[in-house]
């Protein structure tokens, strides 16, 4: 997989790029397995691949993991990708909502692909996902539960930006 | 004539007529050691301390790369040891001891402002994650142990060892911000001074040290894992 997109003129995304991105995330998700005890990092290590391959043919538009009860977020961590951003700041990872009370909900990581991803061809797509360590099934995403969005970090490299914003719980 | 090193030692002796009786005395005695032949029992351990080190088994086994399979990552950045894999075994133990002596080093750090807590707290602590069957027997691990601990639990657990006096000779109610009992006195809470902001700056300091210890272990050049690694144990860490 030698894809790699430019952003800008000069700065060239490649795959270094996204692995530093990818790692970032992958942080964030240890954090919640420090809270939560999930997900494994055999998982962290799965999913940080993919999201590293996916960012680096610019595949990804939005990003999601987290908690969710009865089809609504408890707690989750959202990013968002931007290009062509080279004075983004490109923050340390961590800062995740722990304490949270996890009883009865499940886990959830979703993925939006990009238009870049739409353009493809389907044999183009398949292709590219047969050699993804995760297979991903089509599904919705849930919707907010009693909580609230916190934008608070910013990853960047090379003009590729991911914007996190941290969805959580109202405390009684 | 061929000499061994204790008759040249002799020979140079002589040629020097001015040593005093006594020191040409311990000279010889000197050259004696050297060549085996006697001496007195501090002279027979500096005799053992000139014999060839013993062979070494050879450098150690290269550690196993983790067994992700598809991984782009790498996992492995500094520092870690995994002896065994087994649970907390003397090898793990002396690390065990290794982890809390890195924990009391940051403590005496004077660049991790906001993490006060005496060494004494710290190994009952790291003693009572032990109990629990929580492994020490990686550095990394272990430090996420204890950080998870703390801010898990915000340091309102009563920790109480019941090696030497039964649950019941401790206090009914609360007594203190933070209880950790002294393990051979049940009157003694050893965490009696902390106060409420003393307990949520270490709370808080250990989120920040599981933050750099996660991005730590997941980021991927040595430089950003050796810069996380000085957020937890201070900036003289140079590995």
């Amino acid at each position: 997989m030698s894809t790699s997109h430019t952003t800008t003129g000069s700065d060239s995304f490649t795959l270094l790029h996204a692995k530093q991105l990818a790692s970032r995330v992958s942080a964030d998700m240890k954090r919640c397995q420090h809270f939560y005890g999930h997900p494994s990092d055999d998982q962290i290590s799965l999913y940080a691949t993919e999201l590293a391959h996916l960012l680096n043919g610019g595949f990804v538009a939005e990003y999601e993991f987290g908690y969710q009860r009865n089809e609504q977020r408890i707690v989750s961590c959202h990013y968002r990708v931007k290009n062509g951003d080279l004075a983004a700041a490109n923050d340390r990872p961590g800062g995740i909502e722990g304490g949270v009370d996890i009883s009865g909900a499940s886990r959830f990581n979703f993925l939006t692909y990009s238009s870049k991803w739409s353009q493809l061809p389907q044999s183009e797509r398949d292709k590219f996902s047969s050699g993804l360590p995760i297979q991903r099934p089509t599904g919705n995403p849930p919707t907010d539960g009693a909580g609230y969005w916190v934008e608070d970090k910013v990853y960047s490299a090379a003009g590729t930006v991911l914007s996190r914003r941290t969805f959580k719980p109202y405390t009684t | 004539m061929i000499l061994n090193s204790a008759q040249c030692e002799r020979r140079q002796v002589s040629r020097f007529p001015t040593f005093t009786k006594a020191r040409r005395a311990a000279l010889d005695r000197r050259a004696l050691v050297r060549a085996g032949e006697g001496g007195t029992r501090a002279e027979t351990r500096a005799r053992a301390s000139l014999r060839p080190p013993r062979a070494c088994a050879g450098p150690p086994p290269a550690r196993p790369a983790p067994a992700i399979p598809w991984s782009l990552f790498q996992w492995d950045w500094l520092p870690h040891s995994s002896p065994s894999g087994r649970g907390n075994t003397r090898a793990s133990r002396s690390l065990l001891n290794e982890s809390t002596s890195i924990l009391r080093a940051k403590q005496r750090e004077r660049d991790t402002d906001g993490f006060a807590i005496r060494s004494f707290l710290i190994e009952l602590i790291v003693a009572k994650l032990s109990d629990e069957g929580k492994k020490f027997n990686d550095y990394h691990v272990g430090l996420e142990h204890f950080f998870t601990y703390i801010q898990r639990t915000g340091l309102k657990e009563r920790i109480a060892f019941s090696d030497n006096y039964t649950s019941a000779k401790l206090p009914k109610a609360r007594i203190d911000v933070v209880e950790i009992f002294d393990p051979v006195n049940p009157d003694n809470n050893v965490a009696s001074s902390m106060t409420e902001s003393e307990r949520r700056k270490i709370v808080e300091a250990a989120g920040k040290a599981l933050d750099a210890l996660a991005f730590a272990q997941t980021c991927q050049t040595k430089a950003e894992a050796v810069e996380c690694w000085q957020d937890v144990m201070g900036s003289s860490f140079n590995p």
